[in-house]
């Protein structure tokens, strides 16, 4: 048996445990653990191939298993911290209190509230690279002024997720082209315009899509007469004082680099909600919205466990190395016809780990054809977070079906209602690759 | 009902329990396991980084500075290896000299681990090996395997984006714990900036008049067995491009200019921030590259993967390969033959700076004997030439 | 010690802290739930967060 014809094997293993742990109403983080397993049971039995391997102790075998928890740990704490935060703003009717604010002064102005909308959903993922963190610090916000409109629930859910997605593609931070540029030595110069483009396009036609028809007839007071009503003692002032601390710790860095502390986003979140219990007029139970945030975060944060040991064990055994070379031995045609639908079902196995994994092989092989690796690599950052809804992960897609309490079907509502938004940002992305020199020579990157 | 249910949170809290133990004590040993290391007779001093500045005083890269200094007049050349520990090749080379080193002109100073919190870690989802080892007629030599960014027990929380100090430039979070990303340093900054901040000060202080930082590359990356050089070592590198690879090595050794755009690497900002001319070199290793296949001790030391081997079939690669791959004895080679080769052509270049250097074998010799000989067995060595990194 | 590196290390120790009120929240959610399968969840997810708060990776 030859080394390919092993981690060829391997794949199939997965595939198949995967398919036999679904059949037998295994939920998606258990399925993937046991389709890890398989995995390096089939690895241990199958010979592999022609050249001679190190042992792989009992012991080692655990230790990569548990190394594999750890691969997106910051993540899942970001996460955590992020959702604690807001759901202590919402059990404190700090969104109670936004909400019928936006809505009481905006709402007639339907062009204007919407434009409002995609910033704010653009900002919070823009300056932390992270889908699952828009949905969790200012899903639930939007989302509820967008039922005051009339949005249906399926295209809100649908929005929601769109729009989470593009702010993570939006720069400053966007961690897909950034842990691709890193592992292929790249600076990460030049990006802001062509991711900034692309996202921006992205929102926008989400957002005028999924709420065309939607007329903003109702009067104002009859509106805010169906929204729940927020606690006495929130004013504009306690209102906006956790989300300036917010935007306090996170451009400190940016303004002063030199003199800012390092405080990760953990701590920003975990400060910002800090700032909720100072200013909140309300008292609530901090350790029951800590157990209330595991608890809705436990499929989340369990899929990034168990992907990470997914991915490790992918590598031990070759089948991670197979499936990037695959990827780039695909003749270039090909390659530019099939990156579309490839890359957003890899993010969905796979998360940020799709980065290095397709992205750096992507990128040399870019740029040994000449082409133009920062234009490319923004298209493939767009298109990756769009897959941040498809199975097994799903994770900025189940955030924010908890978020929005969407108690639709989850394909024929916000996948099904995502789809045409989906294929216009993934034809966007694939015309701009494909024109990778004008565009880089257009926009001087 | 409930009684199944805490059984098996019982029995799944065991398993855990049991796996977390395991994997705690491997984890444990490997980020405690030193690597003794048995200075050569003719070193003169051994310092810690924190002789130069305190700012990493007291922490995991506190490293080894070993010196060796002839006492005659010439110039000083600083070569350290592991900036990224999961590149052997760095540490294995800066240690064999180490080890073999006596000079006679000038001084040379050497550190074996640049960032050695992060050999104390392997990187998560690579599934790395945690050490590697090398056959001695005395037994077998053993070294931790690391990551590239220092360990998150050294320096952690990451910030949400690593904006480069002094440039400004953005990088990607996690590479504020990547020691070549950091140049020149920062005082009060995290472990890695403190770190390189610190042999910052030590080439200000020991009038450094050349670095060399030991690397090794993916095949499929451009930058690839070559040395990358700041403008003011460009002359040196040429030749020594030119010689190695007309005379010596069997896959030539190119030389590219250090980019100015991109900040944060040794080439760069060492020699725009000191006198040194900063000179770093690559060479292959295919199981940094995203397409191997198995990952195991193997492959990082024989360099053989036909996964890597498709591609380069394909044309996908910056360097040759084939059923043979790349062994850690070809790259360690490399890399000595680099720095003997720079030491040599500076001599000529700048007389001002001469060094002169014996006992380091050639490429030659250490392509027939294979590295065995000169790594010394530290049971039988003297105490005081016994150190650990 | 630089009073920017003494407040890194006290934001490193307020991290920890942080993990290890989610390891609390983690353990409390994970002797209350009374599926098994999300029982099992808990038990991984509690693995990377013990680890950390006990300096081993």
């Amino acid at each position: 048996m030859t080394m390919l014809q092993h981690s060829l094997a391997v794949i199939v293993v997965i595939a198949l445990v995967f398919a036999i742990a679904k059949k037998c109403k295994a939920c998606t983080e258990l399925t993937l653990l046991l389709a890890a397993v398989g995995a390096i049971i089939a690895h241990l039995i199958l010979p592999m191939g022609e050249d001679p391997r190190s042992a792989l102790p009992f012991t080692e075998i655990i230790r990569h298993v548990v190394e594999g928890t750890f691969n997106y740990f910051d993540v899942c704490l970001t996460f955590l911290t992020a959702t604690f935060f807001m759901t202590l703003y919402k059990e404190a009717g700090g969104v109670n209190y936004m909400v019928r604010q936006i809505v009481g002064r905006f709402y007639k102005k339907r062009i204007l509230l919407l434009l409002l909308l995609t910033v704010v959903m653009m900002v919070p993922g823009a300056v932390t690279g992270s889908g699952a963190t828009t949905v969790l610090t200012v899903g639930g916000l939007v989302g509820a002024v967008l039922a005051a409109m009339g949005v249906n629930e399926d295209r809100r859910v649908a929005l929601i997720f769109l729009l989470a997605a593009m702010s993570a593609a939006c720069p400053p931070i966007n961690l897909w082209a950034m842990m691709a540029a890193a592992g292929a030595n790249m600076p990460f110069v030049g990006f802001t315009w062509p991711l900034l483009i692309l996202s921006g396009v992205g929102a926008l036609v989400s957002t005028f899509y999924l709420t065309r028809g939607v007329r903003n007839t109702k009067p104002v007071e009859e509106v805010l007469g169906n929204l729940p009503e927020a606690p006495a003692g929130w004013n504009a002032l306690r209102a906006f004082v956790p989300f300036v601390v917010m935007i306090v710790l996170i451009m400190g860095a940016r303004i002063f680099p030199a003199w800012w502390p390092v405080f990760g986003l953990p701590m920003i979140f975990m400060i910002s909600a800090g700032a909720v219990l100072i200013c909140s007029p309300k008292k609530v139970k901090v350790m029951e919205i800590a157990v209330t945030t595991v608890q809705n975060l436990k499929e989340l944060v369990g899929i990034m466990v168990v992907v990470g040991i997914l991915n490790q064990t992918l590598t031990l055994t070759g089948a991670r190395g197979l499936i990037s070379l695959a990827v780039v031995i695909l003749p270039i045609w090909l390659l530019f016809a099939a990156l579309w639908l490839i890359l957003p079902v890899a993010e969905g196995v796979l998360q940020y780990a799709v980065a290095p994994l397709f992205g750096v092989p992507l990128i040399m092989l870019f740029n040994m054809l000449g082409y133009n690796p920062v234009v490319a690599l923004s298209c493939w950052s767009v298109m990756w977070p769009v897959g941040d809804c498809l199975p097994p992960t799903a994770v900025v897609g189940r955030a924010a079906v908890m978020e929005m309490n969407y108690k639709g079907n989850y394909y024929k509502g916000l996948v099904k209602n995502a789809l045409v938004p989906m294929l216009v940002i993934l034809a966007l992305c694939t015309i701009t690759m494909i024109f990778n020199k004008p565009v880089g020579d257009l926009l001087g990157v | 009902m409930d009684k199944k249910l805490n059984l098996i949170k019982s029995i799944a809290l065991c398993v855990i329990a049991f796996c977390m133990a395991v994997a705690g004590y491997l984890f444990w040993e490997h980020r405690n396991y030193k690597e003794p290391v048995v200075v050569s007779e003719y070193i003169t001093e051994v310092k810690k980084l924190s002789d130069y500045s305190d700012v990493v005083k007291g922490t995991v890269n506190d490293s080894n500075v070993y010196i060796f200094d002839s006492g005659v007049e010439g110039g000083t050349f600083l070569i350290w290896g592991s900036t990224h520990p999961e590149e052997p090749a760095g540490v294995m080379a800066a240690s064999l000299m180490v080890e073999n080193l006596k000079v006679t002109q000038g001084k040379v100073i050497i550190i074996d681990r640049e960032n050695n919190s992060a050999s104390t870690n392997t990187r998560v989802g690579e599934a790395y090996p945690r050490f590697f080892t090398y056959e001695t007629e005395w037994g077998t030599k053993i070294w931790r395997f690391g990551d590239r960014h220092a360990n998150q027990l050294d320096s952690w929380p990451d910030p949400e984006v690593y904006i480069h100090y002094p440039s400004g430039q953005t990088l990607a979070n996690v590479d504020i714990r990547n020691t070549n990303r950091n140049w020149p340093g920062k005082a009060n900054g995290l472990l890695t900036e403190r770190t390189n901040y610190a042999v910052m000060e030590l080439i200000r202080q020991e009038g450094v008049d050349m670095t060399l930082d030991f690397h090794e590359a993916e095949l499929e990356y451009t930058v690839e067995n070559t040395i990358v050089v700041h403008e003011k070592g460009q002359a040196v590198a040429a030749m020594v491009s030119m010689d190695l690879t007309a005379n010596t090595f069997d896959v030539p050794v190119g030389m590219e200019f250090s980019p100015t755009a991109l900040h944060g690497l040794s080439h760069r900002e060492v020699g725009d921030y000191s006198d040194a001319a900063s000179y770093l070199v690559e060479v292959a290793e295919p199981m940094l590259d995203r397409i191997r296949g198995i990952t195991d001790e193997e492959l990082l030391m024989s360099g053989k993967d036909r996964f890597v081997m498709m591609a380069g079939d394909r044309g996908l690669l910056y360097a040759p390969i084939d059923e043979n791959g790349w062994p850690i004895e070809k790259r360690v080679a490399r890399h000595i033959a680099v720095a003997t080769k720079i030491i040599e052509v500076n001599n000529t270049v700048n007389p001002d700076q001469v060094i002169t250097i014996e006992g380091i074998p050639t490429y030659e010799e250490i392509m027939a004997n294979g590295l065995a000989p000169y790594y010394h067995n530290p049971a039988t060595a003297p105490a005081e030439r016994v150190y650990y990194d | 010690m630089d009073i920017l590196v003494l407040i890194n290390t006290i934001i490193t120790v307020c991290t920890y802290a942080v993990a290890l009120f989610f390891l609390i929240a983690i353990v409390r959610s994970f002797l209350r739930t009374k599926k098994i399968q999300d029982a099992l969840v808990y038990c991984i997810i509690m693995v990377p967060f013990i680890l950390r708060l006990l300096r081993l990776k």
